[in-house]
């Protein structure tokens, strides 16, 4: 995989959240629009001859992304933007993982939680 | 028993006397940059760069490095999460203190300043840089990354920190 990831409702949430937009760019100048399936996953596969999203949150690049990639996540109207790059990790659970703590910033979520 | 002869007991008595004379757990000194140089020019770029959390912002990493928006010293630091909508907790002094130390720490053991670790490992080999298991941040020692950390660490340059620092802020900043 090149890259792949869950997105939640809010941070709180443990049901992922169907059909939210994951955009990301890459150093190439590559931007792609990906959709989620109905657990929240997403994963972009190095595979077929043309960008293609599949309805299972599979989505086929011919290319390996190049870092630093840019991420954003659209969900419900807001956009959630990652403020800091991706420099080499392909599985955004490695740094979204759990709660909020001194490792992780929580999940990934594409709605705002009250404080 | 065959006695062993005398230049090699002698030569066995040296290397053990060398050996004492080295002691594995005693601290090493190590010279660290200015504090609020460190702070105000050089922690934004490292931040940007080489903190996030899937790379020096980790704590097996051989560089340890906190950041707003990466590893954090104490949990409470992030209680919430970082949104649109919810800023990081500032840095705080005592993280930003164990990053200078951090940053000299990894070249305390080279021969000269600008064989600083800081300073090869970002570089592009064929530039004389050193092989790094991250990307390749500077094709150039012209690289104005490159010239702010030089500038801080070894301080040879005629470049001015706060400049050249801001402009490689900006170019990793950029989209």
């Amino acid at each position: 995989m090149e890259l792949a990831g869950t997105v939640y409702r809010t941070s709180a949430d443990r049901d992922g959240i169907d059909n939210a937009q994951v955009v990301i760019k890459d150093a190439a100048g590559h931007v792609l629009n990906a959709r989620t399936n109905r657990a929240g996953n997403f994963f972009f596969v190095r595979a077929g001859s043309t960008p293609t999203q599949f309805g299972n949150g599979r989505f086929e690049i011919p290319f390996a992304l190049s870092y630093p990639i840019r991420v954003g996540v659209v969900a419900g109207g807001l956009l959630q933007n990652m403020r800091s790059p991706i420099w080499r990790e392909q599985s955004c659970a490695t740094c979204h993982s759990g709660e909020p703590d001194e490792n992780s910033n929580g999940h990934i979520f594409g709605l705002e939680t009250s404080p | 028993m065959r006695q062993l002869p005398h230049v090699l007991v002698l030569l066995i008595v040296v290397l053990m006397v060398a050996a004492c004379g080295v002691d594995p757990g005693s601290p090493n000194t190590i010279t660290a940059g200015d504090a609020a140089l460190y702070a105000t020019h050089v922690q934004p770029y490292l931040e940007a760069r080489c903190a996030t959390l899937d790379c020096h912002g980790a704590g097996g990493r051989a560089l340890r490095l906190y950041s707003e928006l990466g590893l954090r010293r104490d949990p409470t630091l992030r209680a919430t999460p970082v949104s649109e909508g919810h800023d990081p907790t500032p840095i705080t002094d005592q993280e930003l203190e164990d990053n200078r130390l951090a940053f000299a720490a990894i070249g305390s053991a080279t021969s000269t300043p600008a064989s600083h670790l800081a300073l090869l490992k970002p570089l592009a080999v064929s530039q004389g840089g050193m092989k790094h298991k991250g990307p390749v941040h500077w094709q150039t020692t012209a690289d104005p990354g490159y010239r702010c950390l030089r500038g801080y660490l070894v301080g040879d340059l005629t470049d001015d920190i706060p400049t050249v620092c801001a402009a490689a802020l900006d170019a990793t900043s950029a989209p």
